[in-house]
């Protein structure tokens, strides 16, 4: 196998951690669990269009209690990516580039994204027990 | 012209995009998954009234609602593939393995297009009639 010509990107253990970083690997990482959420996502999809068995099948693992902290652990990752996804697009606009707002920023969205998925697991349990 | 080329790689029928086209399409992707999950987020919380089959049926195959299903499971897929892509371009550091990695990725997304459109396609279809 040939090696690449373009140069690797440095893996996680070289970095120092600070608040900057750390978002953004976890951007990164909330990305991934987005991405596997997308199989559970055409997975309903198409038990809802098949139904009978399937359905019920597919209901009862999605709604078994391992799948419930999977579940905490998407709409954690959907917010967060979110949330720090349009934090992204103003810095793509020039926005909230300098240090102290680029540490603000990234505070806010990790407290806004607890906030949010909290607020919506209590209005999904008060909707649906 | 440009519309067809934007349905294809909605489709993920058009080949791997890179540099600046990879960056433009994950931002224009990004905005689209941002509305549409703020649709799904909301139809979860407001107006799918249950989770049983017979009223989640209704409720996605209600034609505007399945159509809406369909382009947030593709925009999602398709935004998904350019973010890992990205990290399979920085992390892989072979060559062949990073193109054999990437034709896999491509592969999961297809399975994640046909099953979508197949299931919209079938409730659509149904006119709404839940099947017994």
């Amino acid at each position: 196998m040939n090696a690449k010509k373009q140069p690797l990107s440095p893996h996680l253990t070289v970095y120092r951690w600070q608040i900057t970083n750390t978002l953004s690997i976890l951007h990164r990482l909330s990305g991934l669990v987005l991405f596997l959420a997308a199989f559970d996502f055409a997975i309903w999809l198409g038990a809802i269009a098949l139904g009978g068995e399937t359905y019920a099948g597919v209901s009862r693992f999605f709604s078994s209690n391992i799948l419930i902290i999977i579940w905490a652990l998407v709409s954690l990752s959907f917010f967060y990516h979110l949330l720090n996804g349009i934090r992204h697009l103003l810095w793509d606009i020039g926005k909230g580039f300098e240090a102290s707002q680029v540490k603000l920023t990234g505070l806010l969205v990790v407290f806004l994204s607890l906030i949010i998925t909290a607020l919506f697991w209590y209005c999904l349990l008060t909707k649906f027990g | 012209m440009k519309i067809i080329s934007m349905l294809l790689k909605l489709l993920s029928l058009a080949r791997f995009e890179h540099a600046k086209e990879h960056w433009i399409s994950q931002r224009t992707t990004s905005v689209a998954v941002v509305l549409l999950g703020l649709w799904f987020v909301y139809q979860l919380l407001f107006v799918v009234p249950s989770f049983s089959h017979a009223e989640v049926f209704v409720w996605a195959s209600d034609p505007l609602n399945a159509i809406i299903l369909l382009l947030f499971s593709l925009y999602a897929i398709y935004h998904a593939e350019l973010g890992v892509q990205a990290v399979i371009e920085d992390y892989i550091a072979t060559e062949q393995l990073r193109t054999y990695t990437l034709y896999f990725l491509r592969f999961l997304r297809l399975v994640v297009v046909v099953i979508s459109f197949a299931s919209i396609g079938w409730m659509i279809n149904s006119g709404g009639i839940v099947p017994v």
